[in-house]
């Protein structure tokens, strides 16, 4: 799962600079270390098994399936979207649903753009839909969309930052079993072309 | 008199962006649509100064649009707002001839940048 936490937080990075773009320079999102998690472990890493929580989610296909989830709680999540929308947002349910969807391309399609270029094939994106649900059960609500998944989760530990506020988000990434391997061979074909390395580095 | 413009986008956050940028400056939004189809109708009977238009929507894609825009007016400006991985259409909307594109996200004054190039002068 190192390799699926390393690109992870590269399109995090990328995705971080469209926030700021996308909020009008009001938010700043800052990241910690990318982990492997337990997949039963993740509703009592967001907060408890029992705590409301909300989720943007969608999948990655990228040669096997993933699916990416960014987790707040429902009152981060509000705020975040008035700091997107303005005050709107918090009194017109759709505009701050908008919003979400809208930061959900821009995570998914950073993700997917970095991981692009480190398959070297193309990774679509489904369109971001929003869950809400009990920490322990928004795994479950993923695992919906794939026919396998690996025992292991990535998680990465975020920020949202305005001049007045922090907004914690989670970032989860679950994945079909064969990821691993891929990726696995993927390094290897790269390690055995150093230019292709190079290119990729270069790229980031 | 104030230049005249429409948005098509099916995203509603997308709309309040550029609507927000374009009014800060002066410009009147005479009208949204969340789809083409709309976009297309409203285009007809509103004829617009100019029209930001999304590539990706439901029921009638921004192409389809901007065809059907085209056998209105040959001479309606439009600018494109697109995604980082829409290439193709954009090449495509290119030879349509579109006045710009837009990618998303972006920032106010990319917007009125666009819409002032466009329109040959800054709003008045």
């Amino acid at each position: 799962m190192n390799l699926i936490a390393s690109w992870l937080s590269q399109g995090v990075r990328d995705a971080a600079g469209k926030i700021r773009m996308l909020s009008r320079s009001k938010v700043d999102l800052s990241e910690g270390t990318p982990r492997s998690i337990d997949i039963v472990d993740v509703g009592a890493v967001l907060g408890g098994d029992d705590q409301l929580m909300c989720a943007i989610g969608m999948n990655l296909m990228a040669r096997a399936p993933l699916v990416l989830m960014i987790v707040m709680s429902p009152a981060a999540m509000t705020r975040f979207a008035v700091l997107l929308a303005g005050p709107a947002a918090e009194t017109n349910p759709q505009l701050a649903h908008s919003v979400l969807q809208e930061v959900g391309n821009v995570f998914g399609t950073s993700i997917a753009n970095c991981l692009s270029r480190y398959l070297g094939s193309t990774v679509r994106t489904s369109v971001p839909e929003y869950w809400e649900d009990m920490a322990g059960a928004l795994a479950s609500v993923a695992l919906g969309s794939m026919d396998s998944v690996s025992d292991s989760v990535v998680l990465l530990d975020t920020e949202m930052h305005s001049s007045d506020v922090t907004l914690p988000c989670s970032i989860l990434m679950l994945a079909d079993p064969s990821i691993e391997n891929i990726f696995k061979t993927r390094l290897e074909q790269m390690n055995d072309d150093s230019s292709e390395m190079f290119a990729f580095v270069a790229g980031q | 008199m104030k230049n005249r413009i429409m948005i098509v986008d099916d995203a509603l956050f997308m709309r309040h962006l550029i609507r927000s940028a374009l009014e800060s400056v002066g410009y009147e939004i005479v009208a949204e649509a969340e789809n083409g189809a709309d976009g297309l109708r409203l285009f007809e009977e509103l004829r617009p100064d100019l029209i930001t238009l999304d590539i990706i929507m439901p029921e009638m894609d921004g192409l389809q649009v901007l065809r059907g825009i085209r056998n209105i007016d040959q001479d309606a400006k439009v600018i494109m707002v697109t995604a980082v991985d829409q290439r193709s259409c954009m090449l495509k909307a290119m030879n349509l001839g579109i006045s710009d594109f837009i990618v998303k996200p972006f920032e106010d004054a990319r917007v009125i940048s666009a819409v002032e190039r466009a329109l040959g002068s800054p709003n008045t």
